[in-house]
């Protein structure tokens, strides 16, 4: 598909969103994963861990939803470049 | 502030457990980082145009939070790492203190309180200064455990806040000059925020990575990034060593796979111990020896901690010159005279980067003795105590040519050690065998005695050289050139207790 300084091709796109929904899991795997804190009674350490820790999965997660986001605008985005590109061929084709 | 029941149930291997959960997330992190760059390279070869550039950008805001994650759980790895070292530090002092031999009448409480008995109400002076010196060693333990629970937390509040933030990353004004003292390094590096250091770490690891100057946590996290970006078999064995599980936590300072490679690995941050030691390795040396080379390293350390439970000692393989190959390259000085530079720059870095004074020793095995004597002799070395073992000469007459004071040069050759009977010359060798030949009495006399001139200069281990020499044990009849390290050798406790300040 080409227009001056425009190429798409859908089919590289959806393949791109399909892995990034793959990353996306994978990273939200992490955010949930396995222990990181230690249990350290009279440590100020345990207490300063386990703050790092919850902030961190919070911020992974954040980071795969973004990522699931990504992979979505750009499925959609293949599937209206298709439907645009299908529109002008139904209209190129009424004209002639 | 710890307390005395607290210090007793603390967990150092929970700690480094952690320490081993926050490495494996970071490299997680990191790979998918790398892949989400990966799709945003594929998806602009296929989709240009005002939208594939807003894509682009999309995905390059989640692939470099990803990267600064996995550099601040690196960093995360790093803080608990050093205080589950610091804490069992602070417990073999307090095991030490209420383990030595107290006296009868003097008891110590599940709470640490140290009471002593008066039968008769009679007071002992000797009763009540074990009293005292046992109470002292339990404050000493707590207060190092106490010191170190308080800079834990407040570098992972640092970990927090910037978390909290997304990991933001800036791009610094400058960089140093090319060739710039690592002290200039160090104050440039000192002058940077968080975000930009960040920024340098995630974006320019090749700079960060080998930069004398640089504190030895930003060039590790620098240089694992490179190393998770290029794995192959020249470092599987490095990667196995930086990953291990229940052993002190590997540094990685330096990396080049080219040729036999390079590389520089600390054990321990050598930005906060109080004492570091760098070993040079001799000929014949790359990365692929790098385990056995790095066990030398580990022997000396649990010999320091033997030693003195209660010091911090870091140790360092500087493998970072082109080493000889064969023995015939080994007769050559070239290859410690173009090491020298990368080695006077790496010690003024160590000592640039330091958290306060430090006492550093350079230990030196073979080959590895001559880099060091000529890097000192031409350029100067950042030492405070030198040591050869095993030496073919260092490339000087008399240990004052080394720029230390003499009492700070140090060397054994084993009775054993072959080095030791290498002539500098055919000529010698040849006129040493004819004497031999016309005065057989005299053979014996003549093979058993170390040569006082050796390869590359004046034998380090000879009296007249003018350093410090002491004793290597000559037992294993094989090893005689590789022995230093055997436990049980004398030399090996006496390299700790150099590196320790002790000697």
């Amino acid at each position: 598909m080409f227009a001056d300084d425009v190429l798409v091709c859908p089919e590289a796109l959806r393949r791109s969103a399909a892995t990034l929904s793959s990353i996306a899991r994978r990273l939200a795997y992490e955010a949930e994963g396995p222990p990181l804190e230690v249990p350290a009674e009279g440590l100020q350490s345990g207490v300063a861990l386990a703050e790092l820790t919850a902030t961190v999965r919070q911020r992974l997660a954040v980071l795969s939803a973004s990522t699931v986001d990504a992979a979505v605008l750009i499925r959609r985005a293949a599937g209206e470049y298709e439907a645009t590109d299908e529109r002008a061929v139904r209209r190129s084709r009424a004209v002639a | 502030m710890v307390g005395y029941a607290e210090l007793w149930r603390a967990d150092p291997e929970a700690w480094r457990a952690a320490a081993a959960a926050w490495r494996i997330l970071s490299a997680g992190l990191g790979r998918r980082g790398a892949e989400v760059t990966l799709v945003a390279a594929g998806l602009r070869g296929q989709w240009s145009g005002p939208a594939g550039s807003a894509a682009d950008r999309r995905l390059a805001a989640v692939s470099e939070p990803c990267g600064a994650a996995a550099a601040d759980c690196l960093a995360t790895d790093q803080v608990l790492a050093e205080f589950a070292v610091r804490l069992s530090r602070a417990k073999a002092t307090l095991a030490a203190a209420v383990a030595r031999p107290v006296h009868p009448l003097v008891r110590v409480d599940e709470r640490g309180r140290v009471t002593v008995a008066a039968p008769g109400g009679r007071p002992d002076p000797e009763a009540f200064a074990a009293a005292r010196r046992t109470a002292d060693g339990i404050r000493a333990a707590l207060d190092l455990a106490g010191a170190a629970d308080e800079e834990a937390v407040r570098r992972l509040a640092d970990l927090t806040a910037a978390a909290a933030a997304g990991w933001p990353m800036e791009r610094p004004p400058g960089s140093p000059a090319c060739g710039a003292e690592p002290v200039a390094v160090r104050a440039w590096w000192g002058a940077l925020t968080d975000a930009q250091r960040r920024w340098l770490v995630v974006r320019t690891p090749a700079l960060v990575g080998r930069l004398d100057g640089v504190p030895a946590a930003a060039r590790d996290r620098a240089n694992r990034a490179l190393l998770a970006a290029a794995p192959g078999p020249a470092t599987a064995r490095l990667s196995e060593r930086l990953a291990a599980d229940g052993r002190p936590r590997a540094y990685l300072l330096g990396l080049d796979v080219a040729g036999d490679g390079r590389a520089i690995v600390a054990v321990g941050d050598p930005d906060l111990a109080d004492h570091v030691l760098s070993y040079v390795p001799g000929a014949g040396t790359g990365l692929a020896d790098l385990p056995g080379e790095l066990g030398r390293v580990d022997r000396m350390l649990e010999r320091a901690a033997v030693l003195a439970p209660d010091r911090s000692v870091a140790g360092v393989l500087w493998l970072d010159y082109d080493a000889p190959d064969l023995i015939n390259d080994a007769l050559r000085a070239s290859y410690a005279q173009d090491g020298g530079p990368a080695l006077h720059r790496f010690q003024e870095g160590l000592r640039a980067s330091h958290d306060g004074p430090a006492h550093l020793t350079v230990v030196a095995h073979s080959y590895g003795s001559l880099v060091v004597g000529v890097t000192a002799r031409d350029h100067g070395l950042a030492a405070d105590d030198v040591v050869f073992l095993g030496s073919p000469g260092v490339g000087v007459r008399h240990a004052a040519e080394l720029g230390l004071p003499t009492d700070r040069v140090w060397s054994s050759t084993a009775a054993n050690d072959p080095i030791q009977r290498l002539a500098p010359s055919l000529v010698q060798a040849a006129r040493e065998v004819a004497f031999a030949a016309l005065v057989p009495t005299a053979a014996p006399w003549l093979l058993a005695r170390p040569d006082a001139d050796l390869w590359h200069g004046h034998n380090p281990s000879d009296p007249s050289f003018g350093g410090r020499v002491f004793f290597s044990d000559p037992s294993d009849p094989l090893h005689g050139h590789s022995d230093y390290w055997r436990y049980g050798n004398p030399a090996l406790d006496t390299v700790a207790r150099i590196a320790l300040g002790l000697a």
